[in-house]
Protein backbone atom coordinates (compact mmCIF):
# COMPACT_ATOMS: atom_id res chain seq x y z
CA UNK A 1 0.00 0.00 0.00
CA UNK A 2 1.13 3.41 -0.11
CA UNK A 3 1.68 5.01 2.61
CA UNK A 4 1.68 8.83 2.11
CA UNK A 5 -1.59 8.41 0.14
CA UNK A 6 -2.83 6.85 3.32
CA UNK A 7 -0.69 9.45 5.35
CA UNK A 8 -3.12 11.84 3.21
CA UNK A 9 -6.06 10.00 4.07
CA UNK A 10 -5.46 10.10 7.83
CA UNK A 11 -5.21 13.65 7.42
CA UNK A 12 -8.10 14.46 5.62
CA UNK A 13 -9.95 12.95 7.82
CA UNK A 14 -9.10 14.54 10.36
CA UNK A 15 -12.69 16.32 11.44
CA UNK A 16 -12.56 13.83 15.05
CA UNK A 17 -12.30 15.40 18.64
CA UNK A 18 -8.00 15.30 20.07
CA UNK A 19 -8.85 12.20 21.53
CA UNK A 20 -10.35 10.47 18.93
CA UNK A 21 -7.94 11.02 16.32
CA UNK A 22 -5.09 9.89 17.91
CA UNK A 23 -6.83 6.62 18.40
CA UNK A 24 -8.02 6.58 14.85
CA UNK A 25 -4.11 7.33 13.21
CA UNK A 26 -3.79 3.68 15.31
CA UNK A 27 -6.52 2.19 13.20
CA UNK A 28 -5.53 3.49 9.91
CA UNK A 29 -1.85 2.17 10.90
CA UNK A 30 -3.45 -1.10 11.89
CA UNK A 31 -5.31 -1.24 8.19
CA UNK A 32 -2.21 -0.63 6.41
CA UNK A 33 -0.66 -3.58 8.95
CA UNK A 34 -3.38 -5.89 8.12
CA UNK A 35 -2.71 -5.58 4.30
CA UNK A 36 -4.65 -7.87 1.82
CA UNK A 37 -6.20 -10.96 2.35
CA UNK A 38 -5.66 -13.50 -0.82
CA UNK A 39 -7.19 -16.74 -1.42
CA UNK A 40 -5.85 -20.21 -1.19
CA UNK A 41 -3.69 -21.30 -4.10
CA UNK A 42 -5.62 -22.36 -7.26
CA UNK A 43 -8.92 -20.02 -6.58
CA UNK A 44 -8.77 -19.46 -10.56
CA UNK A 45 -9.08 -23.24 -11.34
CA UNK A 46 -11.87 -23.68 -8.37
CA UNK A 47 -13.49 -21.24 -10.58
CA UNK A 48 -13.78 -22.78 -13.62
CA UNK A 49 -14.56 -25.90 -11.82
CA UNK A 50 -17.80 -24.39 -10.31
CA UNK A 51 -18.57 -22.95 -13.96
CA UNK A 52 -18.49 -25.91 -15.20
CA UNK A 53 -20.66 -27.59 -12.80
CA UNK A 54 -23.21 -24.39 -13.28
CA UNK A 55 -23.45 -25.25 -16.71
CA UNK A 56 -24.10 -29.25 -16.45
CA UNK A 57 -26.54 -28.06 -13.97
CA UNK A 58 -27.97 -25.61 -16.43
CA UNK A 59 -27.86 -28.02 -19.01
CA UNK A 60 -29.76 -30.61 -16.65
CA UNK A 61 -32.16 -28.08 -16.13
CA UNK A 62 -33.08 -27.36 -19.71
CA UNK A 63 -33.33 -31.18 -20.72
CA UNK A 64 -35.69 -31.56 -18.09
CA UNK A 65 -37.94 -28.75 -19.64
CA UNK A 66 -37.51 -30.05 -22.94
CA UNK A 67 -38.79 -33.86 -21.41
CA UNK A 68 -41.54 -32.06 -19.66
CA UNK A 69 -42.85 -29.79 -22.52
CA UNK A 70 -42.28 -33.05 -25.06
CA UNK A 71 -44.46 -35.12 -21.97
CA UNK A 72 -46.88 -33.00 -21.59
CA UNK A 73 -47.62 -32.44 -25.53
CA UNK A 74 -47.77 -36.70 -25.91
CA UNK A 75 -50.12 -36.77 -23.22
CA UNK A 76 -52.50 -33.38 -24.53
CA UNK A 77 -52.72 -35.69 -27.67
CA UNK A 78 -53.63 -39.02 -26.04
CA UNK A 79 -56.01 -37.47 -24.23
CA UNK A 80 -57.52 -36.16 -27.43
CA UNK A 81 -57.33 -39.35 -28.99
CA UNK A 82 -59.08 -40.86 -26.21
CA UNK A 83 -61.62 -38.61 -25.93
CA UNK A 84 -62.29 -39.64 -29.24
CA UNK A 85 -61.81 -43.26 -29.24
CA UNK A 86 -63.48 -44.03 -25.89
CA UNK A 87 -67.03 -43.47 -26.73
CA UNK A 88 -66.93 -46.14 -29.80
CA UNK A 89 -65.47 -48.72 -26.92
CA UNK A 90 -69.03 -50.24 -26.43
CA UNK A 91 -69.26 -50.92 -30.53
CA UNK A 92 -65.59 -52.37 -31.43
CA UNK A 93 -67.15 -53.34 -35.14
CA UNK A 94 -68.69 -49.77 -35.76
CA UNK A 95 -64.54 -49.07 -34.96
CA UNK A 96 -63.37 -51.67 -36.95
CA UNK A 97 -65.28 -49.99 -40.00
CA UNK A 98 -64.58 -46.71 -39.07
CA UNK A 99 -60.83 -47.48 -39.46
CA UNK A 100 -61.49 -49.57 -42.39
CA UNK A 101 -63.32 -46.68 -44.16
CA UNK A 102 -60.43 -44.32 -43.07
CA UNK A 103 -57.61 -46.28 -44.51
CA UNK A 104 -59.11 -46.72 -48.00
CA UNK A 105 -60.12 -43.02 -47.88
CA UNK A 106 -55.91 -42.55 -47.42
CA UNK A 107 -55.24 -44.71 -49.73
CA UNK A 108 -57.43 -43.63 -52.32
CA UNK A 109 -55.95 -39.98 -51.67
CA UNK A 110 -52.40 -41.13 -51.71
CA UNK A 111 -53.36 -42.56 -55.45
CA UNK A 112 -54.61 -39.46 -56.41
CA UNK A 113 -51.83 -37.17 -54.83
CA UNK A 114 -49.74 -39.64 -56.82
CA UNK A 115 -51.20 -39.49 -59.85
CA UNK A 116 -51.48 -35.38 -59.73
CA UNK A 117 -48.04 -35.26 -58.86
CA UNK A 118 -46.68 -37.21 -61.60
CA UNK A 119 -49.16 -34.99 -64.23
CA UNK A 120 -47.11 -32.18 -62.64
CA UNK A 121 -44.25 -33.92 -62.81
CA UNK A 122 -44.49 -34.01 -66.75
CA UNK A 123 -45.62 -30.68 -67.39
CA UNK A 124 -43.85 -28.52 -64.71
CA UNK A 125 -40.55 -28.45 -65.89
CA UNK A 126 -41.18 -26.76 -69.21
CA UNK A 127 -43.44 -24.38 -67.72
CA UNK A 128 -41.29 -22.96 -64.81
CA UNK A 129 -37.76 -21.45 -65.54
CA UNK A 130 -34.56 -23.05 -64.14
CA UNK A 131 -33.55 -20.35 -61.88
CA UNK A 132 -37.11 -20.59 -60.08
CA UNK A 133 -35.89 -24.38 -59.42
CA UNK A 134 -32.63 -22.95 -58.34
CA UNK A 135 -34.70 -20.10 -55.83
CA UNK A 136 -37.28 -22.93 -54.58
CA UNK A 137 -33.73 -25.56 -53.74
CA UNK A 138 -31.60 -22.94 -52.04
CA UNK A 139 -34.56 -21.80 -50.32
CA UNK A 140 -35.11 -25.79 -49.11
CA UNK A 141 -31.48 -26.06 -48.00
CA UNK A 142 -31.49 -22.90 -46.06
CA UNK A 143 -34.96 -23.51 -44.29
CA UNK A 144 -33.21 -27.16 -43.41
CA UNK A 145 -29.99 -25.54 -42.19
CA UNK A 146 -31.95 -23.39 -39.87
CA UNK A 147 -33.67 -26.16 -38.64
CA UNK A 148 -30.71 -28.33 -37.64
CA UNK A 149 -28.93 -25.43 -36.19
CA UNK A 150 -31.89 -24.74 -33.64
CA UNK A 151 -32.06 -28.27 -32.79
CA UNK A 152 -28.40 -28.48 -32.27
CA UNK A 153 -28.95 -24.95 -29.91
CA UNK A 154 -31.28 -26.80 -27.87
CA UNK A 155 -30.28 -30.06 -27.69
CA UNK A 156 -26.61 -30.50 -27.85
CA UNK A 157 -24.23 -29.27 -25.20
CA UNK A 158 -23.34 -25.18 -25.20
CA UNK A 159 -19.51 -25.61 -25.56
CA UNK A 160 -17.66 -22.33 -25.12
CA UNK A 161 -20.35 -19.85 -25.02
CA UNK A 162 -21.15 -18.44 -21.71
CA UNK B 1 -14.03 -28.21 1.42
CA UNK B 2 -12.27 -25.72 3.31
CA UNK B 3 -10.55 -23.38 1.66
CA UNK B 4 -8.29 -21.12 4.02
CA UNK B 5 -6.58 -18.54 2.10
CA UNK B 6 -5.74 -15.05 4.01
CA UNK B 7 -2.31 -14.83 3.11
CA UNK B 8 -0.41 -11.70 2.68
CA UNK B 9 0.18 -9.45 0.41
CA UNK B 10 0.82 -5.97 2.01
CA UNK B 11 3.46 -5.17 -0.98
CA UNK B 12 0.94 -5.18 -3.83
CA UNK B 13 -1.10 -2.29 -4.75
CA UNK B 14 -4.68 -2.58 -3.86
CA UNK B 15 -6.01 -2.48 -7.29
CA UNK B 16 -3.58 -2.17 -10.11
CA UNK B 17 -5.45 -2.06 -13.56
CA UNK B 18 -3.17 -5.34 -16.19
CA UNK B 19 -2.47 -3.21 -19.72
CA UNK B 20 -4.23 -6.44 -21.13
CA UNK B 21 -7.44 -5.91 -19.05
CA UNK B 22 -9.62 -4.34 -21.93
CA UNK B 23 -8.71 -7.33 -24.61
CA UNK B 24 -9.94 -9.37 -21.58
CA UNK B 25 -12.83 -7.94 -21.36
CA UNK B 26 -13.77 -7.67 -25.09
CA UNK B 27 -12.71 -10.80 -25.59
CA UNK B 28 -14.84 -12.78 -22.29
CA UNK B 29 -17.93 -10.50 -24.02
CA UNK B 30 -17.53 -12.50 -27.25
CA UNK B 31 -17.80 -15.32 -25.12
CA UNK B 32 -14.50 -16.15 -24.84
CA UNK B 33 -13.71 -18.40 -20.69
CA UNK B 34 -9.94 -18.33 -20.61
CA UNK B 35 -10.08 -14.32 -21.30
CA UNK B 36 -12.25 -14.66 -18.19
CA UNK B 37 -10.00 -16.60 -16.31
CA UNK B 38 -7.08 -14.34 -16.63
CA UNK B 39 -9.86 -11.29 -14.97
CA UNK B 40 -10.25 -14.25 -12.28
CA UNK B 41 -6.70 -14.33 -12.03
CA UNK B 42 -6.04 -10.32 -12.50
CA UNK B 43 -8.79 -9.69 -9.74
CA UNK B 44 -9.43 -12.66 -7.33
CA UNK B 45 -7.01 -10.95 -4.48
CA UNK B 46 -8.67 -7.62 -4.26
CA UNK B 47 -12.53 -9.69 -4.45
CA UNK B 48 -11.78 -11.91 -1.89
CA UNK B 49 -10.13 -8.99 0.43
CA UNK B 50 -12.98 -7.37 0.73
CA UNK B 51 -15.09 -10.21 1.01
CA UNK B 52 -12.89 -11.50 3.86
CA UNK B 53 -13.01 -7.96 5.35
CA UNK B 54 -16.60 -7.94 4.85
CA UNK B 55 -17.37 -11.72 6.64
CA UNK B 56 -14.17 -11.86 8.74
CA UNK B 57 -14.38 -15.11 7.40
CA UNK B 58 -11.81 -17.50 5.07
CA UNK B 59 -14.59 -20.11 3.66
CA UNK B 60 -17.18 -17.78 3.38
CA UNK B 61 -15.05 -15.13 1.73
CA UNK B 62 -13.91 -17.95 -0.57
CA UNK B 63 -17.36 -18.23 -1.47
CA UNK B 64 -18.60 -15.16 -1.81
CA UNK B 65 -15.67 -14.63 -3.57
CA UNK B 66 -16.15 -17.20 -6.36
CA UNK B 67 -19.94 -15.87 -6.39
CA UNK B 68 -19.01 -12.59 -7.28
CA UNK B 69 -16.93 -13.69 -9.94
CA UNK B 70 -20.04 -16.30 -10.98
CA UNK B 71 -22.21 -13.26 -11.22
CA UNK B 72 -19.85 -11.22 -12.96
CA UNK B 73 -19.55 -13.94 -15.82
CA UNK B 74 -23.43 -14.61 -16.33
CA UNK B 75 -23.29 -10.57 -16.72
CA UNK B 76 -20.23 -9.77 -18.63
CA UNK B 77 -22.39 -9.09 -21.52
CA UNK B 78 -23.55 -6.67 -20.02
CA UNK B 79 -20.63 -4.75 -18.48
CA UNK B 80 -20.78 -1.31 -19.60
CA UNK B 81 -17.09 -0.74 -20.75
CA UNK B 82 -16.81 2.84 -19.58
CA UNK B 83 -17.11 1.77 -16.23
CA UNK B 84 -14.15 1.04 -14.42
CA UNK B 85 -14.30 -2.95 -14.17
CA UNK B 86 -12.53 -2.98 -10.85
CA UNK B 87 -15.42 -0.90 -9.10
CA UNK B 88 -18.21 -3.21 -11.19
CA UNK B 89 -16.55 -6.25 -9.43
CA UNK B 90 -16.56 -4.85 -6.32
CA UNK B 91 -19.53 -3.50 -6.31
CA UNK B 92 -21.11 -6.99 -7.12
CA UNK B 93 -18.99 -8.37 -4.21
CA UNK B 94 -19.90 -5.86 -1.53
CA UNK B 95 -23.65 -5.99 -2.79
CA UNK B 96 -22.94 -9.85 -2.16
CA UNK B 97 -21.80 -9.52 1.01
CA UNK B 98 -24.52 -6.89 2.60
CA UNK B 99 -26.79 -9.54 1.13
CA UNK B 100 -24.91 -12.34 2.89
CA UNK B 101 -24.88 -10.43 6.24
CA UNK B 102 -28.34 -9.59 6.15
CA UNK B 103 -29.57 -13.19 5.55
CA UNK B 104 -27.45 -14.83 7.90
CA UNK B 105 -27.16 -12.49 10.69
CA UNK B 106 -23.75 -13.39 11.89
CA UNK B 107 -23.73 -13.43 15.22
CA UNK B 108 -20.00 -13.47 15.91
CA UNK B 109 -17.00 -12.58 13.86
CA UNK B 110 -15.31 -15.58 13.88
CA UNK B 111 -11.75 -15.80 12.98
CA UNK B 112 -11.46 -19.42 13.78
CA UNK B 113 -9.58 -19.65 10.40
CA UNK B 114 -6.59 -17.70 11.06
CA UNK B 115 -3.55 -19.74 12.70
CA UNK B 116 -4.30 -19.22 15.95
CA UNK B 117 -8.00 -18.96 15.56
CA UNK B 118 -8.21 -21.17 18.69
CA UNK B 119 -7.09 -19.29 21.07
CA UNK B 120 -9.88 -17.21 22.85
CA UNK B 121 -9.45 -13.66 21.69
CA UNK B 122 -9.40 -12.27 25.11
CA UNK B 123 -7.04 -14.33 26.51
CA UNK B 124 -4.17 -13.24 24.57
CA UNK B 125 -2.03 -10.21 25.78
CA UNK B 126 -1.35 -7.47 23.89
CA UNK B 127 2.76 -8.57 23.46
CA UNK B 128 1.43 -11.93 22.71
CA UNK B 129 -0.51 -10.31 19.85
CA UNK B 130 2.01 -8.57 18.62
CA UNK B 131 4.59 -11.04 18.45
CA UNK B 132 2.08 -12.97 16.64
CA UNK B 133 1.66 -10.66 14.03
CA UNK B 134 -2.18 -10.53 15.01
CA UNK B 135 -2.89 -6.89 14.32
CA UNK B 136 -5.32 -7.83 10.88
CA UNK B 137 -7.49 -9.30 13.90
CA UNK B 138 -7.83 -6.27 15.64
CA UNK B 139 -9.11 -4.73 12.70
CA UNK B 140 -11.39 -7.50 12.15
CA UNK B 141 -12.46 -7.31 15.31
CA UNK B 142 -12.90 -3.30 14.84
CA UNK B 143 -15.11 -4.02 11.54
CA UNK B 144 -17.00 -6.44 13.17
CA UNK B 145 -19.57 -3.70 15.14
CA UNK B 146 -20.16 -1.26 11.96
CA UNK B 147 -22.80 -1.64 9.57
CA UNK B 148 -22.85 -3.77 6.38
CA UNK B 149 -22.81 -0.81 4.00
CA UNK B 150 -20.65 1.08 6.45
CA UNK B 151 -18.19 -1.69 6.96
CA UNK B 152 -18.12 -1.89 2.44
CA UNK B 153 -17.46 2.22 2.67
CA UNK B 154 -14.81 2.29 5.01
CA UNK B 155 -12.94 -0.77 3.22
CA UNK B 156 -13.26 0.57 -0.22
CA UNK B 157 -11.94 3.94 1.24
CA UNK B 158 -8.99 2.56 3.53
CA UNK B 159 -8.20 -0.55 1.65
CA UNK B 160 -9.03 0.68 -2.45
CA UNK B 161 -8.20 4.35 -1.86
CA UNK B 162 -11.77 4.67 -3.77
CA UNK B 163 -13.11 8.02 -3.63
CA UNK B 164 -16.40 9.53 -2.76
CA UNK B 165 -18.01 8.73 -5.79
CA UNK B 166 -16.39 5.40 -6.45
CA UNK B 167 -17.79 4.39 -3.11
CA UNK B 168 -21.07 6.33 -4.22
CA UNK B 169 -21.72 4.55 -7.19
CA UNK B 170 -20.32 0.70 -5.59
CA UNK B 171 -23.03 1.03 -2.87
CA UNK B 172 -25.66 3.01 -5.14
CA UNK B 173 -25.61 5.21 -2.14
CA UNK B 174 -25.01 9.70 -2.64
CA UNK B 175 -21.82 11.14 -2.29
CA UNK B 176 -22.83 13.39 0.73
CA UNK B 177 -24.47 9.69 2.49
CA UNK B 178 -20.38 8.34 1.55
CA UNK B 179 -19.05 11.27 3.76
CA UNK B 180 -21.83 10.66 6.72
CA UNK B 181 -21.16 7.01 6.86
CA UNK B 182 -17.70 7.70 6.70
CA UNK B 183 -16.99 10.09 9.71
CA UNK B 184 -19.78 8.17 11.65
CA UNK B 185 -17.42 5.19 10.93
CA UNK B 186 -14.37 6.63 12.04
CA UNK B 187 -15.79 7.67 15.07
CA UNK B 188 -17.03 4.60 15.91
CA UNK B 189 -13.75 2.90 15.17
CA UNK B 190 -11.32 5.12 17.35
CA UNK B 191 -14.00 4.79 20.25
CA UNK B 192 -13.65 1.04 20.28
CA UNK B 193 -9.82 1.32 19.54
CA UNK B 194 -10.21 3.27 22.66
CA UNK B 195 -12.35 0.59 24.50
CA UNK B 196 -9.77 -2.23 23.08
CA UNK B 197 -6.86 -0.90 24.73
CA UNK B 198 -8.43 -0.34 27.48
CA UNK B 199 -9.65 -3.87 27.81
CA UNK B 200 -6.40 -5.08 27.00
CA UNK B 201 -4.66 -2.96 29.44
CA UNK B 202 -7.16 -4.37 32.21
CA UNK B 203 -6.78 -7.90 31.06
CA UNK B 204 -2.57 -7.01 31.67
CA UNK B 205 -2.88 -6.09 35.49
CA UNK B 206 -5.23 -8.81 35.99
CA UNK B 207 -3.00 -11.19 34.22
CA UNK B 208 0.09 -10.07 36.31
CA UNK B 209 -2.03 -10.12 39.53
CA UNK B 210 -1.00 -6.43 40.51
CA UNK B 211 -3.64 -3.43 39.94
CA UNK B 212 -0.99 -0.82 40.11
CA UNK B 213 0.79 -2.59 37.31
Amino acid sequence: MDHPLFEDRMHDDDNLPEELQAAWEQVVADIQLAGMAAPAPGFSDRFRVRVAEQRAREERRQAWWFLGINLFLASLVLLVLGLRIVPTLPAPSALLVSWVGTFTQIITWFEVLISVGGSLLKTLPGLVPPSWWASILAASIGLAILWIATLRQYTLPQGAQA
Amino acid sequence: MPYIGVERSTEEPALQTNENEALWLAQAQEGDDEAFASLVEAYQVPVYNLCYRMLGNGNDAEDAAQETFMRAYKAIKRYDPKRKFSTWLLSIASNYCIDQHRRRKLPTFSIEDTPTGDVPEKAISMDDRLALGEERSQVQDLLKNLSEKDRAALIMRYWYDYSYEEIAESLSLTVSAVKSRLHRSRRELAGEWTELQSQTLAAERTHHGSPAF
